[in-house]
């Protein structure tokens, strides 16, 4: 059959939510090849249950089978690093559950709250580029191992009862600092978490990106703004989730 | 860290155990491998696990997803940082496994058999080729544990296992677990395979549990201690290839720190005894 083909069909024997009968039969022992395909779909589902382990609490065993099923199905894993199979599975489906009444509302939004927190821990923090002490007139550098996240429940705190997650926008930093090992979850104001989110496109000073997200808030740069801005921007200092200024 | 002090008995690197490890006075632990996909970009406790780590033992590197059957080359965006992390810990080899993980950008994150057959031979080979390129290191391969055949063998793994190795000038993984798995599963004899493997291509030995399921069929899990059976097969091997590196492997149902080094323990003394090697 060919080394590409013998290889695809034994990768589809694995993926498919029904084994294809007639390529078993190709492949040679069924009973064997069903063990492989159980080995490779229960590890894949041991690496999402570990990461994204309060969701799939909320979602039930069934939910993430059904899910598991369909994510193997149509957008299997297509990374070497074990650790990001958690974050991709997330990915894919998130907007599988935001459309799926079934489920409960807040499911796709603790879902990737929790591939936030999984990414966060493990990326690098370490910036290779110089970093200047920080200046209005330059562009920040943030901290590689921060993610940002609008989500319409509050899933970064756990409720006294797992299923009840309060319905309530919130803006939220997800951050690890380079000396620790924590990742912390940071809540925002909008007007906050908008001037995080420019910041962390770049390509624009302190003071240029203030400016824009201001004009989009309909807020004036008068004292008071200016006053809370240096708060803010001592805070994340702070934090670690401002490093500096561009060198 | 000298390339050469990869000697005895050594671990893998895993968080469950690390913190035990680091407080542990062990000397029979002489070395450590690690799995790269585990720390290539990688930040957080896993970086400083494997600083910390390295300040003590050598490092040898134990790739799980460049299965050198796999039919697509590896991608520079996985390569290029794998080589630099290499580089940093100055491995004195890397090695991967005769298998195949996913095809199509796919990766199913296991170790599945290629056809026994020229072809996959022929694309071993390349594989094989491009890593050693790439990473300019030597490059050993680990012959697995394979529950079928994948479609009508042309010959016995072990012709299989051998043609690749000459063909490629590649050293062996020897895992010796997986030997006796697949001499209990296939029916073959485990000391008559040993003693055919070229000893001058060993540069390294797994040994790790096994488990047999209700069927009958042995699963190399990882995930129990090291069978008596498996230990025997051990001694004989390094009788046959001389003082080679032993790495006890455990990845599930990971017991406490004591227990592992009792195993190591027991291996330790197996070693010198099979092989006269003495520590001073």
């Amino acid at each position: 059959m060919g080394l590409v083909n013998a290889e695809r069909k034994v990768q589809a024997v694995c993926l498919r939510a029904q084994p294809d009968e007639a390529t078993l039969a190709q492949l040679g022992d069924r009973r064997v090849w069903l063990i492989y395909r159980e080995m490779v779909r229960s590890r894949l589902r041991e690496e999402i249950e570990l990461g994204l382990s309060r969701t799939c609490r909320a979602a039930g065993s069934a939910a993430v089978g059904q899910a598991l099923e369909r994510y193997l199905e149509v957008a299997p894993p297509r990374t070497r690093l074990f650790r990001e199979v958690a974050c991709h599975f997330a990915r894919s489906v998130a907007p599988w559950w935001r459309a799926d009444p079934s489920v409960p509302a807040y499911l796709a939004e603790l879902c990737a709250y929790e591939a936030a927190v999984w990414e966060v821990a493990d990326l690098d923090a370490r910036v290779e580029s110089a970093i200047a002490e920080f200046a209005f007139d330059k562009a920040p550098v943030l901290s590689p191992a921060l993610r940002l996240l609008q989500l319409s429940y509050v899933v970064h705190q756990i409720p006294s009862d797992e299923a009840q997650y309060a319905a309530e926008t919130c803006w939220i930093a997800v951050h690890r600092p380079a000396d620790d090992q924590r990742v912390q979850p940071w809540r925002l104001n909008q007007l906050t978490y908008d001037l995080l989110a420019r910041w962390q496109v770049g390509g624009v000073t302190i003071t240029q990106a203030t400016e824009q997200v201001a004009r989009a808030h309909g807020r004036a740069v008068d004292a008071t703004f200016v006053d809370g801005l240096c708060t803010v921007l001592a805070d994340f200092i702070d934090k670690g989730i401002i490093l500096g200024s561009a060198g | 860290m000298q390339k050469s002090r990869v000697r005895g008995v050594g671990i893998g690197l895993r968080r469950a155990l690390a913190e035990e490890l680091f407080a542990s006075d062990a000397p029979e632990i002489r070395w450590l491998e690690i799995h790269p996909e585990n720390y290539v970009t990688r930040g957080g406790y896993f970086r400083t696990m494997l600083e910390r780590a390295r300040a003590r033992w050598p490092i040898v590197t134990h790739g799980l997803t460049l299965g050198v059957g796999a039919v697509e080359p590896a991608e520079a965006s996985y390569t290029r940082p794998l080589r630099q992390l290499l580089e940093e810990l100055h491995v004195p080899w890397h090695s991967e496994h005769l298998c195949f993980s996913g095809t199509d950008g796919v990766m199913l994150h296991d170790l599945l058999p290629v056809p026994f057959d020229r072809p996959s031979i022929d694309t071993a080979c390349a594989r094989i080729a491009e890593l050693r390129d790439t990473l300019q290191l030597p490059i050993a391969i680990e012959n697995i544990s394979y529950y079928t055949t994948l479609g009508e063998p042309q010959m016995p793994e072990f012709d299989f296992l051998l043609e690749v190795l000459e063909r490629s000038d590649a050293k062996l993984l020897l895992d010796v677990n997986n030997v006796f798995v697949n001499s209990r599963n296939h029916d073959f004899d485990a000391y008559e395979y040993i003693e055919r493997i070229p000893a001058e291509r060993v540069v390294q030995i797994h040994v790790a549990g096994h488990l047999t399921r209700h069927d009958g069929l042995i699963i190399d899990t990882h995930g129990e201690a090291v069978r008596p059976e498996v230990y025997d097969l051990l001694e004989h091997t390094l009788r046959h290839t001389g003082e080679v590196p032993v790495l006890l492997e455990r990845d599930q149902n990971i017991p406490c720190f004591a227990q592992v080094h009792a195993e190591v323990q027991r291996l330790d003394e197996l070693y010198r005894r099979a092989t006269g090697a003495s520590w001073g």
